[in-house]
């Protein structure tokens, strides 16, 4: 262990060498940046795991059970239990995709889940991502690196291995592919600021790396023709490219990184599409302060995980407690993502604070309002030692036609500040591995 | 009963080649309880470089709003793209009876009314429903809101050609006073909503005009009407309706994606008439 922890600058090294870089925009400027990786992993009990493990894949399978009826039959805004404005006004939502039921039903087949754990030990659901969730890539090239520059590490502690994440992901893709063609994992471009991932996951899947006008519609099936115009059936795509630029004959129409009439293709059940257009109005920020109440409507359980303390402006009672407790909450725009948007109450001059107040009043739906959990700092390494920093999870579910995996793993984003509580890579934090024990016996102490 | 013939016909001449064309069309008859095709194709075809013509396959579906949609994709270069649509229709008064999908309610990016907008919405007074429509349409509260906002739409603005563009919202038109039936009808769209009765955008063949038309229906007690706020009456027969969405963007005719860098001269005939 510790040789790992000494090995720091090693393994970012390494990560250097092999191009793991997060895109940033800035001021409008394309900036490449590298992810720095902290060799001090996040260590998760095996009793702490499967109490997880339990608690994510109930919630996804709720959300896709919701996304098939939002799309389908709505029966939870015919029995009130999610307000229909909600859903109909989510920008998420997208009418083009109603009707459409996608390959065994399964919307969210990759969902990136972030968590907080509280001072106390409980955890909290802070957000889903069902649309284009990035980040399994980084702590599953990490790993390699360090068992590489640090084996005993790894023979010393009983880790549960994370380096199978290619093969459950290539397993969805290969049970959602339709034709048995090809299966391409669709990227926006080099100037996205996952494309490292993107290139990555393409190559450990042995799934074809597809660009914008790689793939064309032709006879309503999907083909992939690359540089030699040699006409290839495309059965799954893994897109990385968002809804709205994803076919410009349906949604924006200016887009230059879609695939035309892939809708069309997608409709008549030709090619499946990973994640389905459409999962926005799930992960929507304000549809979240319902998703404890999908689990129970459509599984008859109680939600195992639960969501951080949350308000909805939207009604009446919670709007009061939120204008009366501004200073002491996180608000949230419901329409931004990537750690835009969040604004904490304590940080606001009394001015901006009533601004904020005022646009809380005439807009009550664009916002929600959280406790501010105070999350447990983990120990991470900087050059003058160890020090205290805010950090997140994301976890990694993967929803096929038979079983709901979530991967023995999870990329944990650290504040490079002390006292930040904003992790997000966009705005510069570093990253962990996270080590899922198999055992007690060797649990790692102190660092 | 009616019988209507109708023919839409259309040409994109491209100044230079161009290749790699997907397109995607609106151009056949939504199918309604109001209106039943007894005959009716489609025909698309290209106009390659050595003047050969080359007749496309068509693939025909439903989109998200049931609307017909026909698309395909030609590879090879070409400089002329036609579509021609043609059939008989069968029709009955105006009417549609379903439900009402509640995004029709929700604001779009194209209705979405300005405080001048939801002023003026609050300020159109009530009028009588006989006004502008046979007596034996029944009478609610619904039905006559809808016609004063549309009679209130049609006294405010001018139809002028050219004034606006494709993407011009409803709050611009507003504004400028002036538009073509798709102002028209995104700013009554966008006033119904305001007044909370399910509105959607509709688009189709109009008897005796030259040019498609678009126009709204909004739902009452489980029917949902036309009503065309550019001629300020309510529809009953002899338009052919082509499809529906929440706003223009949701039904444009045809759209099209190609490599190549060519200016595009259109032309367009349609032609309706009873038989």
């Amino acid at each position: 262990m510790y040789s790992l922890v000494e090995s720091r600058e090693a393994v970012n090294n390494w990560l250097e060498r092999y191009g793991v870089r997060f895109g940033i925009y800035k001021n409008g400027k394309f900036k490449e940046q590298l992810f720095p990786f902290d060799p001090i992993p996040r260590v998760i009990t095996p009793e702490e795991w499967a109490y997880l493990e339990k608690g994510l894949s109930q919630r996804v399978r709720a959300l896709n059970l919701f996304l098939a009826d939002i799309y389908g039959e709505k029966n939870i805004i015919k029995n009130n239990v999610v307000p229909k404005s909600f859903v109909y006004a989510s920008k998420g939502y997208l009418p083009q995709c109603e009707g459409i039921r996608p390959p065994h039903g399964i919307f969210a087949h990759i969902a990136g889940i972030d968590l907080v754990q509280a001072r106390d030990g409980s955890w909290f659901v802070l957000e889903d991502n069902l649309r284009i969730p990035s980040g399994a890539s980084y702590p599953l090239i990490a790993r390699s690196i360090a068992r590489k520059v640090s084996p005993e590490t790894f023979t010393a502690n009983h880790i549960e291995d994370n380096r199978n994440y290619p093969d459950l992901l290539k397993h969805t893709m290969d049970s959602m592919n339709v034709n048995g063609g090809l299966n391409v994992v669709f990227t926006p471009g080099r100037y996205n600021s996952a494309f490292f991932e993107h290139a990555y996951l393409a190559e450990r899947t042995g799934a074809v790396l597809a660009f914008p006008g790689d793939l064309i519609v032709e006879d309503n099936h999907v083909y992939y023709q690359g540089i030699f115009h040699e006409k290839t059936l495309v059965g799954a795509i893994y897109r990385r490219v968002s809804d709205e630029y994803l076919d410009p004959m349906v949604f924006e129409p200016t887009s230059l990184l879609g695939v035309p009439n892939l809708m069309q293709a997608y409709a008549a059940g030709n090619v499946a599409v990973l994640n389905s257009p459409g999962n926005g109005v799930a992960d929507d920020k304000g549809l979240y302060y319902f998703v404890p109440r999908m689990v129970e409507y459509y599984l008859g359980e109680k939600a195992l995980l639960q969501n951080a303390p949350t308000y909805l402006p939207y009604y009446e009672q919670d709007r009061e407690y939120v204008l009366n407790n501004t200073e002491k909450l996180v608000i949230k725009d419901v329409s931004e993502a990537g750690g835009y948007g969040v604004v904490f109450g304590r940080d606001l001059e009394r001015d901006r604070l009533e601004k904020l107040q005022e646009l809380i009043r005439s807009e009550p739906r664009r916002w929600i309002a959280q406790e501010v959990i105070n999350f447990k700092d983990l120990e991470t390494m900087e050059d003058r030692g160890v020090v205290y920093r805010k950090a997140d999870l994301r976890a990694f579910v993967l929803s096929s036609a038979d079983s709901t995996v979530v991967w023995k793993s999870g990329l944990t984003r650290f504040a490079r500040q002390a006292d930040s509580f904003v992790v997000n890579s966009s705005q510069g934090g570093g990253f962990k591995d996270t080590w899922v024990m198999r055992d007690h016996q060797s649990l790692p102490k102190q660092f | 009963m009616k019988q209507f013939f109708y023919r839409y016909e259309s040409d994109i001449l491209f100044s230079t080649p161009v290749s790699a064309h997907s397109w995607l069309l609106r151009c056949m008859p939504k199918e309604e309880p109001f209106q039943r095709a007894e005959r009716a194709f489609v025909r698309v075809s290209v106009v390659r470089e050595d003047g050969e013509e080359l007749s496309l396959p068509v693939c025909h579906g439903r989109d998200a709003f049931g609307n017909a949609v026909q698309w395909g994709y030609v590879a090879g270069a070409h400089c002329r793209f036609s579509i021609l649509s043609e059939g008989v229709m069968r029709q009955t008064p105006y009417r549609i009876c379903g439900t009402a999908h509640d995004m029709f309610l929700e604001h779009t990016a194209l209705t979405r009314p300005d405080a001048d907008m939801e002023r003026f919405a609050g300020q159109v007074p009530l009028r009588a429903a006989e006004e502008s429509c046979e007596g034996s349409l029944p009478r609610g509260k619904v039905l006559e809101r809808a016609l004063s906002l549309c009679d209130a739409v049609y006294r405010h603005m001018s139809y002028v050609p050219g004034a606006t563009t494709v993407n011009t919202t409803a709050g611009q038109a507003f504004a400028l006073g002036q538009g073509v039936c798709q102002d028209y009808a995104h700013i009554l769209l966008s006033l119904l909503r305001c007044s909370g009765i399910p509105a959607r955008y509709a688009c189709g063949y109009l008897a005796g005009e030259g040019a498609g038309h678009a126009w709204v229906e909004f739902f009452d007690q489980g029917v949902w009407r036309g009503l065309d706020p550019a001629n300020n009456r309510l529809l009953s027969c002899g338009c052919i309706k082509v499809a529906h969405g929440r706003d223009s963007a949701d039904c444009p005719v045809n759209r099209g994606v190609f490599t190549g860098r060519a200016a595009q001269q259109n032309t367009l005939a349609i032609k309706v008439e009873e038989v």
